[in-house]
């Protein structure tokens, strides 16, 4: 399955005050979550382009702008272990080979410089609080900084495997 | 691949949020209650991250000083719902009409279904809370089952079944 998901176990308080331990559950893999959220972030703009009345869909494609932004800076181990997370996944023949090329793509073109819509749409987004416009240069700069570093890591990687 | 992965604790309830204590209550709750479909959804968007990396959120309340180093992540920053992708074709073929459905599930145990019908809101209040929390829980299945796809029938019968009925997203 795309989403690679992770079990994560969970203990506390519910809404009806009963204390539960130890109740796992099923949460998606980070990487998986960025390279889907890209694929979302494209989809929208292309229903946008076909439906340009009302913002609904630029309302969701900075919501996911902004949830890759987020993957993105805090990542453990950052880019290079974003990567390492990717490339298998990436190079070797399976059913999410396809989807995951088309993933990096959209992140080469929406994400890859300050000016392209991914990261000029993500500082649009309710959570992002930023009022400042050299705060939100800044955050724009830094995403394609990250999405730069990240495609280039997998580039090196894959001709060290060619 | 499916990694057993025990996360740390949580930090002290007083020290967090309302809406982060919320959405954790109703995200054990769910995990709980839904334990016989527990392979066949996956949490996803903003609470992910949370749930993989809990410890680089805030969890101090709004106004309080912060002294750690780094400026700690305003929960609000990441999400403000719980997000479902389901697994439909797993949920299709596991139907048993002895086992109660989803909708049925989510209505016995307080969660109201909206107009919207993919999103449901459960009410929390939890010992000192400032006011109830209301918490969003939005049903998402693969976009491969848009109407008019090949899909699409598994869709409306998985929904028909289980009375959820998931907005579609692109996983």
């Amino acid at each position: 399955m795309l989403l690679q998901p992770q079990t994560v176990i969970l203990s506390g308080l519910t809404p009806g005050m009963d204390r539960l331990d130890n109740v796992p559950v099923q949460v998606v893999d980070l990487a998986m979550l960025i390279l889907v959220k890209a694929i979302a972030f494209q989809d929208r703009l292309r229903k946008h382009k076909i439906d340009p009345e009302g913002e609904k869909h630029l309302l969701q494609a900075a919501k996911h702008a902004y949830d890759i932004s987020e993957c993105l800076r805090r990542f453990p181990g950052k880019m290079e272990a974003l990567a390492e997370r990717i490339e298998p996944l990436w190079t070797q023949p399976g059913p999410e080979q396809p989807i995951i090329d088309d993933a990096l793509e959209c992140l080469r073109v929406h994400f890859a410089s300050p000016t392209a819509e991914g990261p000029r749409r993500m500082v649009l987004e309710e959570r992002y609080q930023l009022d400042n416009d050299n705060d939100k240069i800044v955050a724009q700069r830094q995403t394609s900084r990250r999405v730069e570093q990240l495609l280039r890591l997998l580039d090196k990687r894959l001709e060290a495997t060619l | 691949m499916n990694q057993e992965d025990e996360q740390p604790q949580w930090a002290e309830p007083d020290a967090k949020p309302d809406l982060l204590r919320a959405i954790e209550a109703v995200v054990l709750e769910l995990a709980n209650i839904l334990s016989d479909y527990r392979d066949a959804f996956v949490i996803s968007g903003g609470l992910a991250l949370h749930l993989l990396f809990p410890q680089r959120e805030t969890h101090r309340q709004a106004g309080t000083p912060n002294e750690a180093e780094e400026e700690p992540e305003p929960f609000e920053r990441l999400t403000k719902d719980v997000d479902l992708i389901l697994n439909v074709l797993m949920l299709d073929a596991m139907f048993d009409d002895k086992m109660p459905a989803i909708g049925e599930l989510l209505m016995e145990n307080h969660y109201q279904q909206e107009p919207r019908r993919h999103h449901w809101i459960r009410i929390v209040n939890l010992p000192g809370f400032v006011k109830p929390v209301a918490v969003p829980v939005e049903f998402l299945a693969p976009g491969r089952f848009a109407p008019n796809s090949a899909d699409s029938a598994v869709l409306a019968r998985m929904s028909a079944l289980q009375d959820v009925e998931p907005a579609l997203s692109v996983e």
